[in-house]
């Protein structure tokens, strides 16, 4: 048992020394914290990036961006948070509505289109991301199937058990969201019933899972957000992956961004604002197009030649600030049985 | 140890009211999520009531049940065989056979999931190896079948491990009476052994129900719509608190109906405990000619819960085509795991032996009742947990908030049902007596802890800790929002890459979480190799 | 024609000789008792007749049928020997109609479950749990769980040493008789030579894995063959003497034989053969200590010449510690030669 026991002041020793440390180690006032509901994978660079630039130090909180929200909501006043920066805004909505997120000066919002921004200027999208079908282009000959000319068109029978979707997802009911507010809740409600009638396959919030799907010949297509495909063929060139737009402003080409608020409780404004602002830079609208294979939302960006041209899009006309009636789009999803 | 001497004192004289005391703040301590659901529920009042009585919450209720019921029976059964073959029979190769047949425990479902689909999907690896034959699709391994399935392959040594301690320490005579009334192996089996193995198996389906309820990463990946994912898609879509509150008391209601069940199980079986029975079964069973369809089946096993994830993670960590665009930080990351796991272990194992003293030597209804509390933590999915920790955290205690402190109690306050199963098991066994003797001898009350009742309990102590150290290295959504800033681990690492859809990525974090949690299982093993 | 027997059996545990080259016969509806001390291989041998071991060579064979020899292995659940545990090994999930159903088949189970509890005298316990019995209680329901088959052997290992002194003559009795109603053929292994003497027609002592003697109680305690024997079964005095013939000279003088015998010998004086007497002449002893038993007593002689004996003698004689006596033996003495 001696044996034994020294294992045990050895682990009761390592508790101590590990137990004191993180709490002398905490950070210093002047430190930027942001909480990023995008991965690090994504905006690790451009966060260093603006360190190298303006000398801030900056923290780092990543998590899921409803999740990361959600802490925010709980930590509430208390929150160490000055900058909340996620993709989705239905996330920024959420925490603007409970009154977590401070007014952004002009000279910020207003590089960014109407469209693309909060009507208060509480946050301002940082950079954009299309709704889009993707498909398996060898499938989808085999198949002998026509691309559909709208989203609408997806209830079709010749489709059936052949589309996929991720309706746990955010950018998802965001889509939903635009259905309703340019064809009307019956219309919307009634798309998500044939859907769902249609036997359309869910793969809950994950669209790489989607994606994966249809790359390997799961099934032929599905709807997604248009970025996915980059980090898959990343992976594997030879992915048979395509884009499809659908044209004529349709409901489903709707344009989405991801985009950053200043917390209301922030101990440091300006830093937050200028790390908002950092990210609407030329260097960091050029990263986001470059290396997330986003969008930009500021004027002179060269696009990323892999990304079909926003102008070529045909862009449903939607306000993004009114998709933050969210409630209503997930129990309308919920009662479609597209969850079940 | 002066604090601690006295506490113990105090204990003694008042016939364990001390050691209640310190039980009970333990329990407030772990309860911290059920008072935050209970806060966030209230707030939703008559409303919140008619929107658990819709019938679609009773659907995937229903739903959730279902999953674990086959979950539970599909584990039961394959680890209790594996158990069987490799403790009791003369099967080539056991101990080697035993380890890899434990991995599966080491990986996260969401890797294992994600894995089955890509061999079993319907174009997965198994379809292009039938193609020639003409199969161009599989059936869909999605859904109820595909859900239990993975979760079976991923929990099924829950059971091995109960049960082969139970094998290893069973008394020889009791088969032996059966035989010699008759029975043949089959009947030993069935008539003897598996009675005898029952609080055994009802831990192991504890912990596995309770795992199957908390899950999310496999549900999702199968498709399947289980109550963890509707609480998921509750915060995630509408961030609406309190409804999401809502359902996750439906889980601890849940869990508690379990542990009552399992309580009821053990209880019996150990008054049931007449014999001393001292001898135990060292003699192995020629397989003969079963020996083949026994190595098969542990093959199988082995293929699909420990081989086949480790390959594809092999296959995706070779893929020559994706370089990081960020320091993946791997070895501070292993680094980070395995200290706070180590630690969280230690900190379960502190806090479950004054638990487990006051569960098996007291009689007091409320006090047994009041540690089954202690289970709901791991019944809970991880982000409720989180999220309660964060507001407590972020409101109560600032200076704690986002401190390794504060990340350990969030891992206790999910594992401590591990640290409670191993130690309670353990204590059960230990006669009163031995303290007792101590105490006539004259040492002191913590003296007695540390010389009697922590060494006559270690084995156990150690494997439960074990047990702990593997699910803290896997654990995600608490580590992700109460670790102190800039804390990476191997699972946050992998969540990171699956995120941005790099599976490459994936794989190195994923072989180095795999590699470090067999230390964890190493340990499990060694106590068994302690015990001859 | 024996029931059961064992022929040259031999067990080997790696380099240990368990069982030595054993031979055994049983007849049928016999109480044999193997007594020895811990790790004379009794209990192995029991459990190669039961079938949990297999011999390394020889034959055993039950009611003519050979169980174990070369390449005929028949396994314990196909030899209708039933078995009694020394933990009793009641299953703890059964109660105790069920316990003793275990081995039974067919229609009639209730009424053999029935039958063997009022052998046991048990009936009013069919509900109950092994946990809720005595130890006494939970021997009888064993014996007659083992009984219900109705098997052709009966083998008990150490059936009393799980019980209290006081509870063991009472259950001994009782289980003697249930087994002597019973009709069965009995072996069981004790280390308890009072018990084995009591309770068997046979008694095979044994010693490092072979049977030193076997034979009826009376004749084994009279007549051992060797001095071990003699002081393992029954307490044993010995004194060196000189045999000549007839009789031998030792400390206590000239002594009577039971079996003509000469030369250097040991004499085997059993305590109760020593009689003392308190003349006032040739006072040859001094009494050194003394235990009451109620029934007898033991005393405790220091001889002149400094050799100490234990003698027995009825209650009703009144000694006291070192009172000077004068010792004699009743009756004739065996010897053994010298070593």
């Amino acid at each position: 048992m001696r044996f034994s026991r020294m294992i045990f002041l050895l682990i009761l020793l390592t508790c101590v020394v590990l137990a004191v440390a993180p709490i002398s180690a905490q950070s210093t006032p002047e430190t930027l914290t942001i909480y990023s509901g995008r991965g690090e994978s994504l905006v690790g660079p451009i966060i260093t990036l603006f360190t190298e630039t303006t000398g801030i130090p900056v923290e780092v909180v990543y998590g899921n961006t409803a999740a990361v929200a959600n802490q925010i909501l709980e930590e509430g006043a208390n929150s160490p948070a000055d900058v909340y920066y996620g993709q989705d805004a239905g996330a920024l909505g959420a925490l603007a509505k409970a009154d977590m997120l401070a007014t952004l000066p002009a000279e910020i919002v207003d590089q960014v289109a109407p469209a693309f921004r909060s009507p208060d200027g509480l946050w301002v999208g940082t950079s954009a991301r299309a709704r889009v079908l993707v498909y398996n282009p060898a499938l989808v000959e085999e198949l002998g199937l026509e691309l559909p000319a709208s989203i609408l068109d997806l209830t079709d029978p010749v489709y059936k058990g052949l589309v996929g979707w991720a309706p746990e997802n955010a950018s998802f009911q965001a889509q939903v969201t635009a259905l309703r507010v340019l064809l009307g809740e019956e219309a919307a409600a009634q798309w998500l019933a044939d859907m769902v009638a249609n036997e359309t396959v869910g793969f809950g919030s994950n669209n790489t899972n989607l994606y994966l799907a249809v790359a390997n010949g799961e099934i032929p297509m599905g709807i997604s957000n248009h970025y996915y495909m980059f980090g898959i063929l990343a992976d594997n060139p030879e992915a048979p992956l395509a884009h499809h737009f659908f044209p004529g402003k349709d409901p489903g080409s709707l344009i989405n961004i991801a985009g950053a608020g200043v917390l209301a409780t922030s101990d440091q404004p300006e830093a937050a604002q200028q790390f908002v602002a950092f990210l609407l830079s030329p260097v960091a609208q050029q990263y986001f197009t470059s290396q997330t294979y986003e969008y930009p939302v500021i004027d002179g960006i060269i696009l990323n030649p892999l990304l079909t041209p926003l102008e070529t899009i045909e862009v449903p006309e939607i306000d993004l600030s009114d998709l933050d009636d969210l409630q209503t789009t997930l129990t309308m999803i919920e009662e479609s049985g597209a969850l079940d | 140890m002066c604090l601690l001497d006295g506490l113990l004192v105090m204990t003694i004289r008042t016939r364990f009211t001390g050691l209640k005391v310190i039980s009970f703040l333990i329990i407030a301590v772990v309860s911290l999520p059920l008072i935050y659901l209970v806060l966030r529920a209230s707030a939703s009042g008559i409303d919140g009531i008619n929107y658990l009585l819709q019938p679609r919450t009773l659907t995937i209720l229903s739903n959730s049940i279902l999953l674990t019921i086959a979950v539970v029976i599909a584990s039961a059964v394959i680890g209790t065989l594996f158990a069987w073959i490799t403790t009791r029979t003369n099967l080539p190769m056991r101990r080697v056979v035993l380890i890899l047949g434990l991995m599966p425990m080491v990986i996260p479902s969401y890797i294992g999931a994600l894995t089955l689909v890509a061999a079993f999907g319907p174009v997965g690896y198994l379809q292009q190896i039938l193609e020639p034959l003409g199969i161009r699709r599989l059936p869909e391994i999605y859904g109820f079948f595909g859900a239990s399935f993975a979760i079976t392959i991923f929990t099924y040594p829950y059971f091995v491990l109960p049960v082969r301690a139970a094998l290893l320490g069973m008394d020889r005579s009791l088969e032996e009476a059966a035989q010699s009334l008759g029975c043949s192996r089959w009947q030993i089996f069935w008539r003897v052994t598996l009675p005898a193995l029952r609080p055994s198996i009802a831990a192991g389906a504890l912990l596995t129900a309770l795992y199957t309820l908390s899950d999310f990463g496999a549900v999702m990946v199968m498709r399947y719509n289980a109550f963890a994912r509707a609480i998921y898609v509750t915060y995630n879509s509408s961030f609406d608190r309190s409804r999401a509150a809502l359902l996750a008391l439906v889980l601890v209601a849940l869990t508690l109906l379990l542990v009552q069940l399992e309580r009821r199980v053990t209880h019996k079986a150990q008054t049931y405990r007449a014999g001393k029975g001292t001898t135990t079964i060292t003699k192995k069973l020629r397989l003969g000619r079963w020996q083949i369809p026994a190595f098969g089946f542990c093959a199988v096993l082995i293929g699909i819960g420990t081989l086949l994830p480790i390959g594809i993670l092999l296959g995706w960590a070779l893929n020559p085509h994706v370089i990081s665009p960020i320091d993946m930080k791997l070895g501070e990351a292993s680094w980070s795991a395995v200290t706070t796991s180590v630690l969280t272990a230690v900190v379960v194992a502190l806090a479950a032996l004054p638990l487990a003293i006051v569960a098996r030597r007291t009689t007091s209804y409320w006090s047994r009742r009041l540690v089954n509390l202690t289970y709901i933590g791991n019944a809970l999915p991880g982000i409720v947990i989180g999220l309660a920790l964060v507001f407590f955290g972020a409101n109560s205690m600032p200076a704690l908030y986002q401190t390794l402190p504060l990340l350990i109690l969030g891992y206790t306050v999910r594992f401590l049902p591990y640290g409670l199963a191993a130690t309670g098991s353990a204590l059960a066994g230990v006669n009163p007596a031995f303290d007792e003797t101590a105490q006539s001898l004259g040492l002191r009350p913590w003296q007695r802890l540390f010389r009697v009742t922590i060494p006559l309990t270690w084995a156990s102590i150690i494997a439960g800790m074990a047990l702990v150290f593997l699910n803290t290295m896997k654990e995600l959504p608490t580590t992700l929002m109460l670790s102190p800033i800039g804390f990476v681990t191997p699972a946050t690492r992998i969540w990171m890459a699956s995120e941005a859809g790099m599976l490459a990525l994936i794989g190195l974090p994923g072989l180095i979480l795999i590699g470090l949690s067999c230390v964890g299982l190493a340990i499990l093993l060694w106590r068994d190799n302690l015990k001859g | 024609m024996s029931l059961l027997e064992l022929h040259q059996v031999s067990l080997r545990f790696g380099s240990v000789k368990a069982v030595d080259d054993i031979s055994l016969n049983v007849q049928k509806g016999q109480f044999v008792a193997l007594l020895g001390p811990s790790g004379c291989g009794k209990t192995t041998t029991l459990r190669l007749i039961a079938g949990f071991e297999w011999p390394d060579s020889g034959i055993i064979s039950i009611k003519n049928r050979i169980v174990a020899g070369e390449n005929i292995r028949v396994t314990p659940e196909e030899r209708r020997v039933g078995m009694v545990f020394q933990e009793y090994a009641l299953f703890p999930h059964l109660d105790v109609a069920g316990n003793i159903a275990f081995g039974l088949r067919g229609a009639d189970k209730r009424k053999r479950v029935d039958e063997m509890l009022a052998l046991v005298g048990l009936s009013d316990y069919a509900k109950r749990m092994p946990h809720e019995l005595s130890g006494g209680q939970q021997q009888r329901i064993a014996l007659a769980r083992a009984l219900a088959p109705a098997p052709d052997v009966l083998l008990l290992d150490e059936p009393f040493s799980n019980l209290d002194a006081a509870l063991r003559t009472q259950v001994r009795t009782e289980v003697r008789s249930i087994l002597k109603k019973s009709g069965a053929t009995c072996i069981f292994v004790t280390h308890d030579q009072e018990e084995a003497l009591s309770l068997a027609d046979e008694v095979a002592v044994m010693f490092n894995g072979q049977v030193a003697q076997m034979a009826e109680p009376q004749r084994l305690y009279s007549h051992p063959v060797n001095r071990n024997i003699a002081s393992f079964v029954g307490e044993a005095n010995f004194l060196p003497g000189e045999a000549n013939g007839h009789s031998v000279s030792c400390l206590l003088g000239q002594l009577p034989l039971a079996q003509a015998a000469s030369g250097r010998v040991e004499v085997l004086i059993r305590p109760e053969a020593l009689r003392l007497l308190d003349s006032s002449d040739h006072l040859n002893a001094e009494i050194m200590w003394r235990e009451f038993y109620g029934h007898d007593q033991r005393i405790g002689i220091l001889l002149n010449d400094g050799k100490s004996l234990i003698a027995r003698a009825d209650s009703s004689a009144n000694y006291t510690v070192g009172q000077r006596v004068t010792v004699e033996v009743t009756g004739a003495v065996q010897t053994f030669a010298k070593l």
